[in-house]
């Protein structure tokens, strides 16, 4: 997003945020309208219109699939569908507006949208007769969306689907494929959270309009945080004021996020490290400064638009959860691991670490506390390595991690007892914290090397001109 | 929290903060292009920054003086250095070249004397064909004491001037240039009557440039980490030999005669502005297609005709004025070239160096 962009967004928010009736709707249909106006064009030009409006219907079927007869009324329900209804036929109906600055004017013809929603409409008639969800309809509602997320963060896997049904077809297969579906990684996470929580009869269904309001909620829809369906709906019925003090907390974050994102991040990128520089660099001094380029860079920006979401959050009188606390201040990698992106990273303690800790505890043959451990952190570290892309580097990142999580967790238990007397004066600790320090930034730095080079092969000769072994 | 906190105040103070930092800038439009990293912190380029949209070593900024700065020429000159700057257009600068391997550093690495004093050569081409260009550069050039200048010239050097991006930037030292120099350019004049307005003076107005001129030092640690200040595709094989039959040449064709539109007298101005400092001029050498390839063109640029009558021209005007002229126009083999026009391969470079030489050491260093 550009800093035009997400003036125009800030002061849509503050207007959204203003309004003492039909707030949620109006958030709904702004949502809605920015999901398609953010999608970048697509090498198929109809599917930036597609993979929005796809995003809708995955959305308005879990939320189906996760709500209660209670809340599905059609009376309760049908402003918001209208509402998503008229903002998905007025945007496809930009093939005859041609309002290029807005929206692509390549959009699908309305015979086509008219045979989707009959199809969706079906799924959402039949669903929404259904008084008790069959559990099995969670698990594949859960397949499913992992299915289309592996789809997408795998190339490959899509290229050789879409090859398959070419040949089925009897056409030559398709070349390489990619997707650039905007925000359905956090949509996925979002949408998992929904329906694993509902399972286990820990949520409490909404509305419509609360949650895809929560799903495609447009300050955090690129690039999070992963907020938790019951704390948004809270804020999104009972919105914060915007007094003296709501400014300040939406203004804060909002500003040091577009100065960190539009000055710090973007002025690293001109030296951060990348696979050209890497080939070009012999001394290692140089090397490090590029690589701790890339660590700040990849701090800054992420961190930054996180900043921005909260603030344009706040405007609309939602307060969003912290994604990042310093991280790179932190002594340990555990620390460091609660301190960043810490959404996502919680998301997969709730729904990965601690149900595989807790099953491998209670299976029949206990794994010893030490294996589980191990087992625990590196899939995790793995699968959070997976989240952002289907790479062999991503899977060297989550192991890089994993191991090292499993390393210090060890290491300190060792220590516990055996800190030695200076270690526990006030200069002892301070240089015990500042060795941390050092030692985990440096750790993850290394870590940035499988993101930022394009293969393991680039990685080991960086990391070899950088501790003077080439 | 401060219950003082007033979000109206806040938003009035930043907004006046803002008018009056932009009014203040316009105000003393402080001269910044002049301060630089390079050779402080960074080693100066062997070439001026030039580079297209996306470049990750490099990005263009138009100002001469943020460009000299940045040059190893702003380094200072040793009191035993024989100084040579190369002036120029894509062909000096090194299209296709690496840093090293430009005109300038093969020549460098050569390691000549020129008496007691070693030689250093500094590129100072740029990729516009302007002899105007040229003229700007010189002036500036003229304050880092050359000892010679070798000025390369080609007919689209010469041939109607057009106003571009760095004539824009520089239009004050050009329009200097042009009046005392006496040189027609009449679009250059029109700039001249154009000041640029207050809100171009602020800092708004001069955020482009500025945000170039500090990228320009940010990506000093590239230079430095890479040694490497463009991005270069990797090109193989020979200039392919097929070449049109089109006859046209900025609008012209055989029988009109271009010599009138040659801006000669930018030539003399040139060796005005460097007085008491040598130059020697040289027509640079073109690609040169094969005959199988067709007889209307002499490659993609230049067709036989207006080329022809340009190296007649310019021959007899440097007879005329007695310039130091060399015509180096087929002096390299059309498979030392790296495109099918103007730009040399690294040994077409190294075979251009050899045939000057002779001519270096005969005006430079008597």
């Amino acid at each position: 997003m550009s800093i035009s962009q997400l003036f125009i967004i800030a002061a849509v928010a503050f207007l959204v945020g203003q309004m003492q009736k039909g707030r949620s709707l109006a958030l709904l249909g702004v949502s809605t309208f920015l999901i398609y106006w953010l999608q970048p064009v697509q090498q198929n030009v109809t599917l930036t219109f597609w993979l929005p409006t796809a995003t809708l219907a995955v959305t308005v079927l879990t939320w189906l699939l996760t709500s209660t007869p209670e809340v599905r009324s059609w009376k309760q329900n049908l402003p918001a569908a209208l509402v998503l209804l008229a903002v998905v036929i007025c945007l496809d109906l930009n093939r005859y507006f041609q309002f290029e600055g807005i929206f692509s004017t390549a959009t699908p013809r309305p015979q086509w949208i008219v045979a989707f929603f009959v199809v969706l409409l079906t799924l959402v008639f039949f669903m929404a007769r259904l008084r008790e969800i069959p559990p099995l309809l969670f698990a594949v509602a859960a397949i499913s969306l992992i299915v289309i997320f592996i789809l997408i963060k795998v190339p490959a896997a899509l290229s050789l689907l879409v090859s398959g049904v070419f040949v089925l077809r009897g056409k030559e297969p398709a070349g390489s494929i990619s997707l650039a579906w905007l925000g359905f990684s956090y949509v996925t996470f979002r949408l998992l959270h929904t329906i694993l929580d509902r399972k286990a009869g820990r949520l409490s269904a909404v509305p419509l309009s609360d949650y895809v309001n929560y799903v495609i909620f447009f300050p955090a829809f690129t690039a999070g945080p992963i907020d938790r369906l019951e704390r948004f709906t809270r804020d999104l019925n009972h919105p914060l004021p915007l007094d003296r003090a709501g400014w300040l907390e939406a203004g804060t974050p909002f500003f040091l996020g577009l100065f960190k994102k539009f000055v710090i991040a973007d002025t690293l990128a001109w030296i951060a490290l990348n696979d050209k520089f890497a080939q070009q660099i012999n001394s290692s001094a140089w090397m490090w400064l590029l690589l701790y380029s890339y660590s700040f860079r990849i701090y800054f920006d992420f961190s930054g638009y996180t900043d921005i979401a909260i603030g344009l959050g706040r405007l609309l009188g939602i307060r969003l959860p912290k994604n990042f606390a310093s991280p790179y201040l932190k002594p340990n990698l555990t620390q460091f691991w609660n301190s960043w992106h810490m959404t996502l990273t919680q998301w997969f303690r709730s729904y990965f670490f601690n149900p595989l800790t807790r099953a491998m505890r209670s299976g029949e043959q206990s794994l010893s506390p030490f294996l589980m451990i191990l087992v625990a952190q590196i899939s995790t570290m793995v699968l959070i390595g997976l989240w952002h892309g289907g790479t062999v580097g991503f899977v060297l990142w989550g192991l890089w991690h994993g191991v090292g999580l499993f390393l210090q967790n060890r290491w300190s238990d060792y220590m516990k007892d055996r800190v030695p007397a200076w270690g526990s004066t006030f200069t002892g600790q301070r240089v015990l914290r500042a060795a941390g320090i050092f030692l985990t930034f440096n750790f993850v730095s290394l870590g940035w090397l499988f993101f930022s080079l394009s293969t393991p092969a680039k990685v080991w000769s960086v990391i070899a001109i950088l501790f003077g072994v080439s | 929290m401060n219950s003082e906190f007033s979000p109206l105040r806040v938003l009035i103070k930043a907004l006046s903060l803002f008018v009056i930092i932009n009014i203040l800038y316009a105000l003393v439009t402080p001269h910044v292009s002049t301060v630089s990293a390079y050779n402080v912190i960074f080693p100066g380029r062997t070439r001026l920054p030039f580079g297209i949209s996306g470049d990750p070593y490099t990005v263009t900024v138009d100002d001469v003086d943020a460009m000299f700065a940045s040059h190893a020429i702003s380094m200072g000159k040793a009191s035993k250095e024989f100084r040579v700057a190369l002036i120029g257009d894509s062909s000096v600068w090194g299209e296709n070249l690496g840093p090293y391997e430009v005109i300038s550093e093969q020549w460098n690495k050569l390691n000549m004397r020129c008496g007691d004093k070693t030689v250093k050569v500094y590129n100072l081409g740029y990729p516009h064909p302007s002899v105007i260009k040229d003229l700007v550069i010189m002036d500036k050039a003229a304050e880092y004491n050359p000892d010679l200048i070798i000025w390369f010239v080609t007919l689209n050097t010469l041939i109607s001037q057009r106003v571009n991006p760095f004539l824009v930037a520089n239009q004050e030292r050009m329009v200097r240039v042009l009046d005392a120099y006496d040189v027609s350019f009449k679009q250059g004049r029109k700039l001249a009557n154009k000041e640029p307005d207050f809100f171009e003076k602020t800092l708004i107005g001069q955020r482009s440039n500025l945000a170039r001129q500090i990228k320009l030092q940010v990506l000093g640690v590239i230079w430095t980490a890479t040694g490497a200040d463009k991005n270069i595709s990797s090109q193989e094989g020979l200039p392919n030999q097929k070449i049109d039959d089109d006859p046209r040449y900025h609008g012209m064709q055989p029988p009109d005669n271009l010599t009138d539109t040659l801006l000669f007298s930018a030539l003399t101005a040139g060796q005005d502005i460097v007085k008491p400092v040598p130059v020697l001029i040289v027509n640079e050498p073109i690609f040169i297609a094969n005959e199988a390839s067709g007889t209307v063109r002499y490659n993609v640029p230049y067709p036989r005709w207006a080329y022809d009558q340009y190296r007649e021209a310019i021959q007899g005007q440097a007879q005329n004025a007695q310039w130091n002229y060399l015509d180096m126009w087929n002096a390299v083999p059309s498979e030392y070239f790296a495109d099918a026009g103007l730009h040399l391969s690294a040994t077409g470079e190294r075979i251009l160096i050899e045939q000057i030489n002779p001519a270096f050491q005969l005006i430079g260093c008597n």
